[in-house]
C-alpha cells in the first residue's frame, strides 16, 4: 500500500495508505486450442522503410512498389521488441545526446500561446513537513460530481490504532455534511496533487461514508470539468 | 497519378506487402468517419443524439515538450532497442498477440470466458440500439466507478427529461464480451454519457489495518558515530 501524508481540519497529520480499488474484469480472453497466448510487441516498420526514405531511394515509387517489395524489411519486420528506451534525433537522423526539452503550450484551437522551459514536478503526496490539506471548501456531492469528471479514486486506509481514529473523524464528519471536501498538496496546501514525478497533476476532494464502527474514506481525483465542449 | 494502398499491418501478416491499386477518390481520409448516433428511451420518449468526446485538450488545450539539438534544431523522437543498434520510428511498434508456438493470434480467435471457464457471450454495441432508461442512481453508485471516457450529447429535450437524476444502464461501444456501466445526467444544460468500471471500495475497522510498501532502498547513512574531539 502507498504512503499518503495528510493533514486534517485541526492540522494533525498523519501516514496513512492508499489504493486502488478497481473491480477484477469479468472476463478473461482465452483460445478455444486451450494454447496459452501472450501479447507480444512488434517492429512494423524501420526508417528505411518510412515513405519520405522511400521515395527519397525510388526516384518512381510506384513502379518501384510493383517491380518489389521496397518498404519491407525482411530482416528486421515483425521482430519481437522489449526494453525499448526513447532517444531523440536530430535533422540527419543521429542520435542527439545532448538536448534542450521545452514546453510548447497550445490553446484548444491549436494555437500556441507560449514557449517555457521544462521543469521537473516532485511527487507531493507523502513529503515530510507538507501534508495533503483541507482547504476549507466544501462541494456537496450531488454538485460535485455535475462540476468535475473524477478520473481516479483511491481507498484511504489506516495503518494503526491513531490513525483508524483519524480516518474515521474525518469520513464521519463529511457523511454527515453529504459533502466532499476539497485538499490540496505543497507548501500553502492549496496546489494540486503529484502522485509521481513528472505525472500528471490533480484537484483531490475527500469523501467519507461510515457505517456503525466502520468507514470508507476515498481520495477522488480529477483533471476535467464536466463543462459543455467550445465549439462542437 | 496513381494510387496504392500497402498491406502494412501485421494483423494482415499474410497479405504483408500486396500492393492494392486503388482510384481517386475512393478512399476517405482519417477521421472522416460518420458520427453514431445513441438512441434513448426515458418514460415512453425516445431520444437521440451524436456523442462527442470531452477530453482535456478540447477544453484547456494540450502541452507538447519538443527537444531541440545543440544546433538549436528540432529534434524527432525515436526508440532504440536495448542493444543500441536498432533505431524505430515513431509508430513503427504494434501490439500483437502470439500463441505459445509463436504462432499469429488474430484477436477474433480469442473467447472471453468468466472466473469458471464458462464462455461469455457477446453483447451487441449500444449504437443502433434504443437504451431504456429505468431507475436513477444515487450519488455513490454513480461516484464508485473508474470512468474510461466521459462524452458530451447535445439535446436539450433530453437534458430537460433527465432533470436531477443519475440514470445508470449497460453501455458497449463496441460489440464484445464485457460491457461497461453507462450512466447518463444532465450538467449545465448539456447530457453527459459517463462510461466506466465498478470500483469495490469496502468499509472498513479498526482490526484491518493497512501496511505500508517498503520504502525505496535508500543511500545507507553513515554511522552515527559521537565526535568527542568537539568537546
Amino acid at each position: 500500500m502507498r504512503k499518503l501524508h495528510l493533514a486534517n481540519e485541526k492540522k494533525r497529520d498523519a501516514e496513512i495508505g492508499f489504493e486502488s480499488r478497481k473491480a477484477k474484469p469479468l472476463a478473461t480472453y482465452v483460445l478455444k486450442s486451450g494454447k496459452a497466448h501472450a501479447s507480444v510487441r512488434l517492429l512494423k516498420s524501420t526508417f528505411a522503410t518510412e515513405l519520405d526514405a522511400l521515395a527519397k531511394a525510388n526516384a518512381d515509387l510506384a513502379a518501384a512498389l510493383e517491380a518489389g517489395d521496397p518498404e519491407i524489411d525482411m530482416e528486421q519486420e515483425g521482430r519481437k521488441l522489449e526494453g525499448l528506451s526513447k532517444v531523440y534525433l536530430s535533422a540527419d537522423g543521429k542520435v542527439a545526446y545532448s538536448v534542450t526539452l521545452s514546453e510548447h503550450v497550445h490553446a484548444p484551437d491549436g494555437a500556441e500561446k507560449e514557449v517555457r522551459a521544462l521543469k521537473d514536478t516532485p511527487a507531493n503526496i507523502a513529503v515530510d513537513g507538507m501534508p495533503i490539506r483541507w482547504t476549507g471548501k466544501m462541494f456537496p456531492k450531488d454538485a460535485a460530481l455535475r462540476k468535475f469528471v473524477f478520473v481516479r479514486s483511491y481507498q484511504l486506509h489506516h495503518v494503526n490504532g491513531l490513525t483508524y481514529d483519524f480516518l474515521f473523524d474525518m469520513a464521519k464528519k463529511l457523511d454527515e455534511a453529504k459533502s466532499m471536501m476539497l485538499v490540496g498538496g505543497g507548501e500553502k496546501g492549496t496546489g494540486p496533487l503529484v502522485f509521481s514525478a513528472n505525472g500528471s497533476a490533480y484537484r483531490g476532494f475527500l469523501e467519507g461514508r461510515v457505517k456503525g464502527e466502520k468507514y470508507v474514506l476515498i481520495l477522488r481525483l480529477t483533471n476535467l470539468e464536466l463543462k459543455e465542449i467550445p465549439n462542437v | 497519378m496513381r494510387f496504392y494502398i500497402i498491406a502494412r499491418s501485421l494483423r494482415a501478416w499474410g497479405d504483408l506487402g500486396k500492393i492494392y491499386p486503388v482510384e481517386a477518390g475512393t478512399f476517405k481520409a482519417k477521421g472522416q468517419i460518420m458520427a453514431a448516433t445513441l438512441r434513448f428511451k426515458l418514460k415512453g420518449t425516445e431520444y437521440e443524439a451524436v456523442p462527442v468526446k470531452l477530453e482535456r485538450k478540447k477544453l484547456y488545450g494540450w502541452t507538447d515538450v519538443v527537444a531541440t539539438d545543440a544546433s538549436g534544431e528540432a529534434c524527432r523522437t525515436a526508440q532504440v532497442d536495448p542493444d543500441g543498434e536498432l533505431l524505430i520510428p515513431p509508430g513503427a511498434v504494434k501490439l500483437g498477440i502470439l500463441d505459445e508456438d509463436g504462432a499469429w493470434v488474430e484477436r477474433s480467435e480469442l473467447v472471453a470466458v468468466d472466473a469458471d471457464g464458462k464462455e461469455l457471450p457477446i453483447v451487441p454495441s449500444s449504437f443502433g440500439q434504443t437504451i431504456e432508461l429505468g431507475e436513477t442512481a444515487t450519488s455513490e453508485e454513480f461516484l464508485d466507478h473508474v470512468w474510461k471516457s466521459v462524452y458530451q450529447l447535445d439535446n436539450a429535450e433530453l437534458a430537460s427529461a433527465l432533470g436531477d437524476g443519475i440514470y445508470p444502464f449497460t453501455f458497449n461501444y463496441r460489440a464484445d464480451a464485457s460491457p461497461e456501466d453507462g450512466f447518463l445526467l444532465a450538467a449545465g444544460g448539456k447530457v453527459f454519457l459517463f462510461d466506466g468500471e465498478k470500483s469495490e471500495f469496502e468499509f472498513i475497522g479498526l482490526e484491518e489495518e493497512g501496511v505500508l510498501d517498503e520504502p525505496a532502498a535508500e543511500p545507507e547513512a553513515e554511522e552515527d558515530e559521537l565526535d568527542f574531539s568537539m568537546m
